[in-house]
């Protein structure tokens, strides 16, 4: 799910929640994961059916869009250096500071269950989500990644 | 007779498949029988589909004065974070 490494840390520059949503799609399709369409889908999806988390101490926003426009099943992961705002999943009319999004671009998200349950878990605990959040933008800090949801059973 | 429980999210795509998951591994693991555990999309829903149901799980806000059925917040099931609070809620409206 991680094949394209499409995977950036302690991004600067983005200022709210579209952009960081714009960041991740243009990413996804110009490694053709997803179509041109899915920006405007993921962005769209997202106003009506927000999908950011509170965890205990920590926001993180799980964008998704209909499957129809993806090509591949893939994850895509970015941490900011500044928070933006995403509204609750449960509560709309509630905000959550996130700096951890993960854009599941799923084509067949029942074959994928047991990964996105893993990341699921894995989002429970603190000390690993505060990792994720520490790594620059070094070849080091990917690999550290991988070990990381490897070790958790993610990939 | 056999009960049957819907879990929708805003997609029906990725978040009502894994409540769907874990609500289906906690029946299994109190033994709980009987249980029809289907998801669907909230865009989809409409009140009567959500009315056919025992009991709706969902992952967000359902504000929709017909829907007549009682509503969970299951967020928990997603996040980990009051799962336990989620699932005796469950079970108490199962056994009802």
């Amino acid at each position: 799910m991680f094949e394209e490494e499409i995977i950036f840390f302690k991004v600067e520059g983005i200022n709210n929640n579209e952009e960081a949503l714009e960041f991740l799609s243009d990413q996804l399709s110009s490694r053709r994961v997803v179509t041109e369409s899915f920006k405007k889908a993921i962005i769209d999806r997202e106003n009506i059916f927000p999908t950011g988390l509170k965890l205990n101490q920590y926001g993180v926003a799980i964008p998704h869009a209909d499957p129809n426009y993806v090509n591949m099943n893939q994850i895509a992961l970015m941490t900011l250096a500044d928070p933006v705002m995403f509204k609750r999943m449960e509560d709309p009319s509630l905000e959550v500071q996130v700096n951890l999004i993960i854009v599941l671009a799923l084509k067949d998200p029942d074959s994928q269950l047991m990964t996105l349950k893993a990341l699921m878990n894995l989002f429970q605990d603190k000390e690993v989500i505060n990792s994720i959040l520490n790594f620059d933008n070094t070849n080091k800090s990917i690999i550290k990644l991988k070990e990381l949801l490897n070790s958790n059973f993610v990939i | 007779m056999c009960k049957k429980i819907l879990v929708v999210c805003g997609n029906g795509i990725a978040s009502s498949s894994i409540m769907v998951s874990v609500l289906e591994d906690y029946l299994k693991g109190q033994d709980i029988q009987n249980v029809d555990v289907q998801k669907a999309s909230l865009m989809d829903c409409s009140a009567e589909k959500f009315n056919s149901f025992d009991l709706v799980v969902s992952s967000t806000k359902i504000n929709n004065p017909k829907v007549t059925t009682k509503i969970i917040m299951g967020v928990g099931l997603l996040t980990g974070i009051g799962e336990d609070e989620v699932f005796e809620q469950i079970k108490n409206e199962i056994e009802n």
